[in-house]
Order: structure tokens, then sequence, then C-alpha cells
């Protein structure tokens, strides 16, 4: 990995686990190995994976909420 | 110095081999890359050709950053009229033979004529030789990469074609390396047409760096700055595929053929899974993005696989499997197939036989039914091979249609006759505006607006968009309308043409992440690696020329306005699934003609998409053809 | 202080920026076969390994060079190259068991990795980390380190299964 300031990773502490609802566009901090999360928002529930131990992605939908 | 590297004009007919040196005017002008490819193109062509005839001509190229300390300088580009459209055919794709060619001395490679039989061309510090390739014939990609490379040693880069190259297949792919695909347009066929089976780089010769320390310091600095963005790392752990978790969970991808707008219950074929699979990832040459997986399945190694694949072989035909999508993927590079095209024809022949417009009669007892893992691994090859319904489907959207009849032209889904991504477009306005008018047909990587998808705010496209050149009218953060976004689309083109210029991977400047390279640092790269002294403006306008020359090569051969449009599915048929946001979805015709108002007005082109006298004199191309290489 | 430069082959993604930044710091050039480090690889299978000087403890090329051109550099831990001695017999090139030395055909010398002085350059832009320039003596914790960071990954599978 790079080798990162300590402003860089004060930056970056601001942001660990952030991730956008795709629903509502909220950015919402999803707790730390959480693997979903309610969008607080639009109530909308998505299911996420880690890139890192900093770095949150949303993985997909509950798929059995997609029918409509 | 990068600038003295040269043109190879080789003529397959006559055997006559010519090197020249590129005057500088032509680097002011086109830089190199895709642009002076299309001057050459424009140059060397005669409207009207047979794409696959003698008198086509096929450019592969390196651009003027190839190997210099400019962030990922990988990018192979190769031009020739495409077979599949009849328009401007390009390709360009990673890996490490542009790098090699331009230690070999040279920038552009010119293939013109026929050969009688096949013949491979021999690149070397600064020399070109046609060499005999009847043994290498029929070989599929990677074996032909292993069988050069004993011949010629280990460090020798191939460019080849595989047995779809040589089948004629209208979308067929040059490739290097295991998964450096230039897929668009069908230029493996072009190759296939000169019997040219492969074009082999060795090169010593140095590439002397204009400022050395500094561009030392620049380089690490852009580099840095990239591999802390939060794209650079999802793509480094999951490739492409990481674009699924966005767009099939939206909504946003054309899944069984147009039917829908995303894949139910894809938790299979989630990015996530490469992981089972992969050993570590690999990255082009000079890339720290490192975006492709190294896997094995079914215990055999390839390659990526990428978003693509993940269409090809998922939800446009219905899969998910994850297998499926690794074996698709391996199949395709293996015998030389555009995965966008093969993944598109095949789910179109899908839905003609879903809906009785081909039957088993046509397709030898094929049961062409969605999600039938067999049968789209089987088809893959029997359009390679051209077998059975393969033969037809290997002719592309617009002749298979005329082949199969009836109204099945009307379910395909292409522009120019090029299929399109498997993404849906109904419900982004920017995004469809870019794939209509995309000069080499159908295509997200002349002037996708991606970013239009990441709902930023008005001040960060503003920040983003007005630079070099100051939009007047709005931006609005929402992709579902329709304001801003023809200067969106031509700023994207104006990006991905000066990238494409200098040989850099598009995923370094701003395509999938806003924080990435603009003009300004393309016009810093060119000081410190070759003293080429352009302004950002002036590699806009670098940008805005050779697109310019790309859209008079399709006006040269009789395409226009009729030709920047999108199916009629895209306006009558609404979305039917995704998030609310996006259900319900229509493009709007009228608003759709605006934007293409718009869109031309900014270029300077006519309501017929001509681009006028007086941008031509603006530009410098109203002398055009001038000849001068 | 003795330093190494630490290869760990599996973060390797090929992408020989190694090469091109070596050849430019040393030659002004980008010139891979002027690099004093080089990737190789085995493209069919995904496999890759750079391959640099190891800066040995008790060196072959030390051992047969008729000049003393190349000496033990006891305060870095590196093979010293002496331009002003070497008479460019090769012997060392032909000696040493990993292609540590090289020729440069421009220059008609022979070239091996000088760590840049301190600051080696493929290192600095080896962003995936494969290689690492570290203290030498805390070379086998780095690597117990990694390996112990695999064995709990394992572990934890282990004990949640």
């Amino acid at each position: 990995m790079v080798k990162k300031s300590v402003s860089d990773k004060q930056k970056a502490s601001d942001r660990i686990g952030e991730v956008r609802c795709l629903n509502c566009f909220y950015r919402y901090k999803v707790p730390p190995g959480a693997d979903r999360f309610v969008c607080p928002e639009c109530g909308w529930e998505w299911r996420v994976s880690w890139v890192n131990p900093e770095l949150a992605k949303v993985r997909g939908p509950m798929w059995d909420k997609m029918r409509f | 110095m990068s600038l003295n590297r040269k043109l190879g004009i080789v003529d397959l007919s006559t055997n006559e081999i010519e090197i020249k040196p590129i005057p500088i005017e032509l680097r002011k002008k086109f830089i190199g890359g895709r642009g002076l490819d299309m001057y050459l193109l424009y140059n060397h062509t005669e409207p009207g050709i047979d794409a696959l005839g003698p008198d086509n001509v096929a450019i592969i190229s390196a651009g003027l950053l190839s190997a210099t300390l400019s962030s990922a300088s990988a990018r192979t580009h190769v031009a020739a009229k495409s077979p599949l459209t009849g328009a401007v055919g390009s390709t360009n794709m990673g890996g490490f033979f542009a790098p090699e060619m331009t230690w070999a001395g040279f920038h552009h490679l010119m293939l013109r004529g026929q050969a009688e039989e096949p013949v491979y061309i021999w690149v070397n510090d600064g020399e070109i030789e046609i060499r005999d390739a009847s043994h290498l014939w029929g070989l599929s990609t990677r074996d032909t990469q292993k069988a050069l490379q004993e011949e010629l040693g280990s460090e020798v880069q191939v460019l080849c074609i595989g047995p779809a190259g040589e089948n004629l297949v209208r979308y067929a792919t040059v490739m290097s390396g295991m998964k450096n695909a230039g897929g668009r347009s069908g230029l493996g066929a072009v190759l296939g047409s000169k019997k040219v089976k492969a074009v082999v780089a060795r090169g010593t010769m140095d590439v002397e760096i204009r400022h050395p320390e500094e561009a030392l310091e620049y380089d690490y600095e852009v580099m840095k700055h990239i591999s802390g963005t939060k794209f650079a790392q999802i793509m480094g752990k999951y490739g492409t595929m990481f674009i699924q978790s966005v767009t099939n969970s939206t909504g946003l991808v054309r899944t069984q053929n147009f039917q829908h707008n995303q894949l139910l219950d894809a938790e299979p074929i989630e990015c996530e899974h490469i992981e089972d699979y992969t050993f570590g990832t690999v990255g082009c040459f000079g890339c720290i993005i490192h975006c492709r997986h190294r896997y094995i399945v079914d215990g055999i190694y390839d390659e990526g696989p990428e978003y693509t694949a993940q269409g090809a072989f998922g939800w446009e035909v219905g899969c998910n499997d994850f297998e499926t999508v690794l074996m698709g993927n391996h199949l395709v590079n293996h015998w030389g197939l555009d995965i966008l095209e093969t993944g598109s024809m095949m789910a179109w022949a899908m839905e003609l036989y879903e809906k009785g417009i081909i039957t088993d009669k046509d397709t030898g007892g094929l049961k062409l039914e969605w999600g039938n893992t067999d049968v789209v691994l089987e088809l893959i090859r029997q359009i390679a091979f051209r077998e059975g319904i393969g033969d037809i489907l290997a002719e592309g959207p617009k002749r298979a249609a005329a082949k199969i009849g009836k109204d099945s032209l009307k379910y395909n889904i292409q522009v120019k006759g090029m299929s399109n991504l498997h993404s849906d477009e109904r419900p982004t306005p920017a995004l469809a505006l870019g794939i209509a008018t995309g000069t080499r047909g159908s295509d997200h990587l002349r002037s996708r607006p991606a970013i239009d998808l990441y709902h930023l705010p008005v001040s960060v496209l503003e920040k983003v968009y007005n630079n070099p050149v100051e939009y007047k009218g709005t931006y609005t953060s929402d992709y579902r309308d329709y304001e801003g976004k023809p200067w969106q689309v031509i700023w994207h083109e104006m990006m991905y043409m000066a990238i494409d210029c200098v040989g850099v991977c598009k995923y370094h400047c701003t395509f999938l992440s806003p924080n990435l390279m603009k003009f300004e640092h393309i016009s810093k790269f060119l000081h410190y690696n070759t003293g080429l002294e352009l302004s950002p403006r002036d590699v806009w306008d670098v940008a805005e020329r050779c697109y310019n020359i790309e859209r008079m090569f399709n006006i040269r051969e009789k395409f226009g306005r009729k030709d920047d449009m999108l199916v009629d599915r895209y306006f009558d048929e609404p979305t039917t699934r995704g998030l609310e946001i996006v259900r319900g979805r229509t493009l709007d015709r009228d608003k759709f003609n605006g934007m293409l108002d718009e869109y031309y007005e900014l270029h300077g082109w006519d309501e017929n998409g001509v681009p006028t006298q007086e941008t031509l004199e603006r530009l410098g191309l109203d002398e055009e053809p001038s000849h001068l290489l | 202080m003795q330093k190494v430069i630490l290869v760990d082959q599996d973060k390797c993604t090929g992408c020989r920026l190694c090469e091109m930044v070596c050849s430019v710091k040393h030659e002004g050039v980008s010139n891979p076969t002027r690099a004093r480090i080089n990737v190789i690889k085995w493209f069919m299978e995904g496999y890759l390994m750079p391959m640099i000087c190891q800066q040995c403890m008790d060196a072959p090329c030390i051992a047969v060079c008729p000049k003393d051109a190349l000496s033990r550099d006891e305060e870095r831990g590196a093979v010293a190259l002496d331009y002003d001695l070497c008479i460019g017999c090769k012997m060392c090139v032909t000696a040493c068991p990993f292609g540590g030395m090289g020729i440069d055909t421009v220059s008609n010398k022979v070239i091996k990795c000088d760590l840049c002085d301190g600051d080696p350059q493929c290192v600095r832009f080896c962003f995936p980390g494969a290689l690492e320039f570290v203290d030498a003596n805390a070379v086998n914790l780095r690597k117990k380190r990694d390996a112990a960071s695999k064995l709990a990954e394992l572990m934890s599978k282990v004990v949640a299964a």
C-alpha cells in the first residue's frame, strides 16, 4: 500500500466506511466490518463489502426486495 | 526522444517497406496515437472501399507518451475502416506492445495491400521484416504468442489475431498477452483479410526523457494521488467488475437483450466472487491501478474478467453463474472475438428464438434459451469458427439481420451497426447521447460521461467541465435530466481523444472518477517527457481536431444525423425493473433530438452533423487530405 | 545502517514501472534493457518475479573481479562498483548467479544496482509494495509478520467453522 502522511490519514479517517445510497444518494458511514446497512434517509437496505478495512462499497441490494 | 519515433509503411502486396520520420508540424496538430492514426486513415483511404479488401489500411500505433513517465503509458491503438460498420474503425488496448514498439523505434505502423500467404511482421530496433507465418495460421491467440516467443525470445511482445480474425468474423479482435484485446470495430478481421497473423516487436533503443529528474518527481506525485483515490483502490481489488455493483443494483444494465434493465438475483456474479478464483492482479506497462485478475477456471489460466464479461455471459444472456463469466471471458480471448459484440449478438439471437423469428431449424437444434450456460459457451465457438448459426451471427448486427430477415433488425440494439454496451441508457440521457454519437458506432469509450451517475454537486461539475473551455449553460446533478449533458459528452470526447493520442489508459483520466487526470496533466506530461510544449487549451484543440477528422471520415462514408440515433426501443419501451428512480422510464424523443441539436451546435457542425467550413478552418482541417505523411 | 531491497513476488503486478524508473534515474532515458532491475515473467502461467542484484554477503562478482573494482560496502550493506578501476572484462556478469550484473551496450560498461544512494527509485514507485527497502536486521521479522497474518487468517476461518 501507499505510504500515507499523517494528514492524509486524518483526512481519510473522516471518510472510513463512507458509502452512498444508490437510491437517494445520501452519504452514510457504515460501521466497521458491517455487511449491510439500512439507509437512514430513505430506508432502502444494501449489502456492503469491504475493499480494505477503511474502504467500504455497496455490494448489492437485498434481492428478495427487488420485486415489484 | 519520443518525437523521433517513426512511421513504418508495409505494403503486403508488393513486399515493399518504407520508413518515414513524423514531421513535427503533424505532432503539434495531431500529437500521435489515435489522433495521428486518424490523420493517416483519412489520408490513405478512399471513400467506399471494401474494409476487407486490399485498399483498406491497418494502422497500429503507440501514443506519443508511450514508454515514458506518464502514469500508464501502455496503450496500443489500431485503426482501419471498420468491416463491422463501414465507419471509422478504432480500437485501443493495454499491455506491453506499444512500449516495445516504441523501444523498437516506431510509433506508427501502416499495413496496406494484401499478402497471398500468411505472414507476420517483425519489428526490431529500427527495422521491419515480413516473415512467413504459415506455421502459425489456425493457432489461438495464446498459442500464436507462445510459438513466436519460442521462435524469437521471451522478451518479444506480440500483437496477433486468433481463428476468429482468420475466419473474418466482423468483430474479431487483435490480441496481445492473455487479455489485452483490441476488440471494437472488428480490426482482427482486417488483419485476417491481409493475411497478417501477427506483428511482433522487440526494441532496445533509448526513449530519451526530456527532463528526467522533473519527470520522475511529477509522475510520482500524480501516481501517488491516483493510487490514493477510492476509485483506484476499488479497481485494484475487483477490476471493472465493481461497476456492476452500482449499475445492476440500480437497474442500469441491458438484460436479456433489451427486455429488462436489471438481472435479478445477481448475487452469484457479483465482483466479490473473483476472490475465490484469483491469485492476484496484474497491471499493464507502468500502471499502478492493476485492474486485471489472474484466475484459474477448470484448470485454465486467464486474466480479467471485466464488466463486459459479466454483461456478455451474465445479464445479457440471463445467466447468473460466475464460472460461465470466467470461461466465456477465456474463450473469446483465446479465439480472438470481441466480447461485447459476441454477448450482444448471442442475446439478440436468444430474443429472436424466444419470439419464434428463428427456430431450431436455423440453430441446428441448439436451444437458445435464456440462462442456458452450455449453449452460451457453444455459441461462442460457433461464431469464432463460423459454424451453424454462428456463421450468420459472425456478420454483425446489420448483415446478420439482413440474412435472417423478417423484423429481426428491430430487436437489435445497435448504433451505426455496432452493438451497444450491455448497459441500459433509458434512464440516463447523457450516456445515451454518448453512445448515439460515438464515431466508431455505439460506444462507451468515445465520450461516456460515466461520472454523471455519481450525483456530483453542481460545483464539482463546474470545476471539471469548465476547463480548459468554458460552457455557458448550466449543469444538473440528476442523471435523468437532459440539461448540460451535450457539453459533458463533448468534454469527455475531448478527454478520451487526448488520452488516446498520448497512449495513456483512460482509467487514469477523468472517466470513472472526477479526481483523475485532465488536460493540464497531459500538458505537463508532454512537457517533462518530450519537450513538446502544448498548453491545456492546445491539448483540447488537438483533441477537437482529431475528433473532427474522425467525423469527416464518417461523413465521407455517407454517415450523418440519421446514424447518430438510438433504436426505437429506447423511446418506446419503458424500463421494467430496478430502483423506483429508474423504473418505467424511456428516453424522450423530442428532448433527445434537442440534445443532438445542441451537441452539433457546440461542435460547430450543421444540423446534419457535418463540420461547417468555418469549423474546419478554425481547426486547420480545410485542406484535408493534406498528404503530409 | 544496512538496508536491503526485499522482494515479495506475490505482490508484483508485472507492470515493469521499476524497470523504466531505474533506467530514467541512471541513464536519463526509458529503456528496460539498460535497467538494473527486470521483472521476469511466465505470461502463460501468470507468474512474475522481479530480479535484481542481491548485494550478496559473499559475492561471486567480488571474488572474480581481477581489478578489485567491486567491493563490499559494509556501512550500506551493498556491493559497490568503482568505475575508475573497472576494465569492463565482464567476469562479474558471468559469475553472478542472479543476472544482477548487466552490460550496458551504449556506455560499454557493466551495470549493477547501486540502491540509488539510499533512495531506490524502483521501491519508491512500487505502489503495490512488491519491493520494499527495509533494515537488514528486520527482514526476517517482516517476513514472519506476513506469514503470521496469513496463518491468522486461516486460523480465524477454522475457528469460525
